[in-house]
């Protein structure tokens, strides 16, 4: 009989010791038991010893030896292949009877097996399943979609930026490119990058919970909240893909706060569903016929008949009622729109916003001008914040906040997403707040905007002027409520950002206190005979605690 | 690649006293600092302490090996202590630690050289021969010579 196969996963933290070191005890205990051993580590250098499909057909045993948190370990390759999951540091501290377990108590996987074992070992095997660790961890899910989204967001930004800056300087302010014009197919490209990011992050927020099965339900589903389409019975009227429900449909589509909602939405459910059980001849199928078609169908037409009329109903309303604000209270207004624009960054509700500013453009174009003012001061003032307080941006943010303040100058709002995304609370509060403020101060002194765009561009292009007093009032106000609106967001996001890094730390250093204080009892119960004066310096250890913002950038990285 | 600039006689202290897992990693730390290996002690400490927050870095039979990576760091090191005293370290096994093996790398893509010399050092510091000279012997460049080659 020949030896049996063992292959194991090793991953940690760092991935500079305890990978290797598990994988050097995995290997020798192995050899000393009697077992063949391969171990694939994922280390910080990368992946090593890669697992092949051949060594797992020969597979008596998978071990997988990974410490929380550790992602892309591609689990699906073992489906049905006995597998036993482990904290690595067991691993380190007793490699043979880690083995031993294995063989005894590995069961043979399912995608997201973890569970069950979980239930089954207690507290053993809760490595990924652990409701503490799917709180912090939903965040995490969502940065890994960010970051596949950012390059769509840099792509289509700079392109429909670019074209909307020179088309403007050629056709005039609002201006757009006839259709066989470079510069046309130059925005189309843009827009497709723009249209793509949405379902890019709401797919990888749901690749990232639970893996590669939750990726089309969510990237389609996410799509058709956020497409809009010709209307077949009237190819002038463009549509969302929404059943409306007594004639309610919605003409504004659901923006990157829909696919924060569908990404997880779906992501969660598709790990739920492979906790189901079923028999083992459907296993092989959940993956590519079930999850895909069940789960994307289920999501897809819950927005498509349920979520999406009402949506659009409260939007239309909310609409109705900025129309219908007296012209007098301008102010009020365009601390109203700018907030709006402000609050998801070419979202519905910046939408609902500008689809109302811009339909009074030939009436009343004041509503316009204080949504332009409104528009830029998100992507400017996130950009700004990058470089006064840069402490707090590793080098791939302060990257983005230079393409974040371009996109602001040109009057595109969309810069500022990854900056809502990552730190919504803050980043959003301080967004608003300073949009708004753009917004009043643009509306109280009745500047207009024939364009139906925003940005300093269109006070650049002639655009901008005042319905009460003179034009160059109306220019000079309109970069003023910006600039001071972009200070607003930029010192208050910093404000926000340097109190958070405090509060973390005062946080940590109770945490860090309590956990000493019961490690101290713990060892004075156990052995009380044996009194060792290792008291803690209290006092060096405060003083070391309150350095720099070290935490905040751990938690941005 | 020139193994003499990641571990270096000045790097080695055989058989001192430290009080405790932090003033082990203050004095790495200020050896490090004093090297040019890294720009702020404190950053290095800090990361030492998340690291040894996901789990202890102690692996057993008194040897630990904390370790970093993280932008402050400029260049790749190793830093042994022997100490004469057996400090808490929360270890696999529970035991106090004795010696202290501390691996920083730079973030930079340059460094992925040393981290994959990095994980042999890991792998070569839990075997039972090498770890009875780590923890016997006097001379600087025999211990260097054992975890380098």
């Amino acid at each position: 009989m020949t030896k049996k196969k063992i292959l194991a996963l090793t991953a940690c933290p760092v991935g500079i010791a305890h990978t290797y070191i598990a994988q050097e005890k995995l290997e020798t205990s192995a050899k000393a038991l009697g077992y063949d051993i391969k171990v694939e580590t994922h280390g910080s250098i990368g992946l090593k010893n890669e697992i092949t499909p051949e060594d797992v057909a020969t597979a008596d045993l998978i071990i997988v030896a990974v410490a929380a948190g550790a992602s892309d370990l591609r689990l699906e390759r073992f489906i049905n292949k006995p597998m036993y999951q482990v904290e690595i540091t067991k691993v380190i501290k007793n490699p043979d009877g880690v083995i031993k377990e294995a063989f005894e108590k590995a069961r043979h996987y399912t995608i997201n097996k973890s569970e069950k074992t979980s239930e089954k070992n207690e507290k053993v095997n809760d490595i990924f399943s652990s409701s503490s660790s799917q709180k912090k961890g939903i965040m995490k899910h969502i940065m890994a979609g960010v970051g596949y989204m950012v390059p769509f967001v840099v792509f289509g930004g700079i392109m429909i930026a670019l074209s909307a800056g020179i088309s403007q300087i050629i056709y005039g302010p609002g201006g757009t490119p006839p259709y066989p014009h470079f510069l046309w197919f130059m925005s189309q490209a843009g827009s497709i990058g723009f249209q793509l990011m949405i379902p890019i992050l709401a797919g990888f927020i749901a690749n990232s919970i639970a893996g590669r099965a939750a990726l089309a339900p969510a990237m389609i589903t996410a799509f058709i909240a956020n497409i809009t389409v010709p209307n077949p019975n009237n190819s002038a009227e463009m549509i969302t893909l929404v059943y409306p429900i007594a004639g309610l449909g919605t003409q504004t589509p659901a923006g990157f706060l829909g696919a924060l909602l569908i990404g997880p939405a779906v992501g969660y459910t598709v790990k739920w569903i492979t906790t189901w059980k079923v028999p083992k001849v459907l296993q092989p199928v959940m993956p590519i016929f079930v999850i895909p078609i069940l789960v994307t169908f289920t999501f897809s037409f819950i927005f498509i008949y349920a979520i999406g009329a009402p949506i659009g109903w409260v939007m239309g309303k909310f609409s109705q009622v900025i129309a219908g604000m007296p012209p007098e209270a301008m102010a009020a207004i365009g601390l109203l729109l700018g907030a709006m624009a402000g609050f998801d960054m070419g979202g519905p509700v910046n939408k609902v916003a500008f689809l109302t500013a811009s339909g009074l453009i030939k009436t009343n174009p004041t509503f316009m001008g204080a949504l332009a003012a409104g528009i830029p001061v998100a992507p400017l003032g996130m950009g700004l914040t990058t470089l006064i307080f840069r402490k707090h941006f590793n080098n791939n943010e302060r990257g983005l906040g230079i393409t974040a303040l371009f996109l602001g100058m040109i009057g595109i709002s969309e810069g500022a997403i990854p900056f809502a995304i990552r730190d919504p609370k803050r980043a959003i509060i301080s967004n608003v707040i300073g949009s708004a403020v753009a917004g009043a101060i643009a509306g109280a002194f009745f500047v207009t905007d024939l364009a139906a765009h925003g940005g300093p561009i269109v006070g650049i292009l002639g655009a901008i002027g005042s319905s009460k007093y003179e034009t160059w009032v109306g220019i000079m106000v309109f970069f003023i409520a910006i600039l001071v609106g972009t200070l607003v967001t930029c010192f208050l996001y910093g404000f926000l950002l340097t109190i958070q890094s405090k509060n973390i730390k005062v946080f940590h250093e109770i945490s860090e206190w309590f956990k000493r204080l019961s490690e101290k009892i713990k060892t004075k119960f156990k052995k009380s005979n044996k009194k060792k004066n290792k008291k803690p310096n209290t006092k060096k250890h405060f003083t070391f605690l309150k350095s720099e913002n070290y935490l905040l950038n751990c938690k941005f990285r | 690649m020139e193994k003499n600039q990641i571990l270096n006689p000045e790097q080695i202290f055989l058989d001192i006293d430290e009080s405790s897992q932090k003033e082990t990693f203050i004095k790495i730390a200020s050896v490090a600092k004093e090297l040019n290996f890294i720009k702020k002690e404190k950053k290095l400490i800090k990361a030492f302490y998340k690291r040894e927050k996901e789990s202890s870095t102690g692996f057993g039979d008194g040897f630990a090996i904390p370790h970093a990576r993280n932008n402050d760091i400029k260049k790749s090191g190793i830093f042994f202590i022997r100490l004469n005293n057996g400090i808490e370290w929360k270890a696999l096994d529970g035991n106090p630690v004795k010696i202290i093996i501390a691996l920083i790398v730079p973030l930079d893509k340059a460094s992925d050289t040393h981290l994959e010399l990095l994980s042999k050092v890991a792998q070569k510091i839990i075997k039972p021969e090498v770890q009875k000279i780590l923890a016997n012997s006097k001379d600087k460049n025999e211990i260097i010579k054992e975890l380098m080659s």
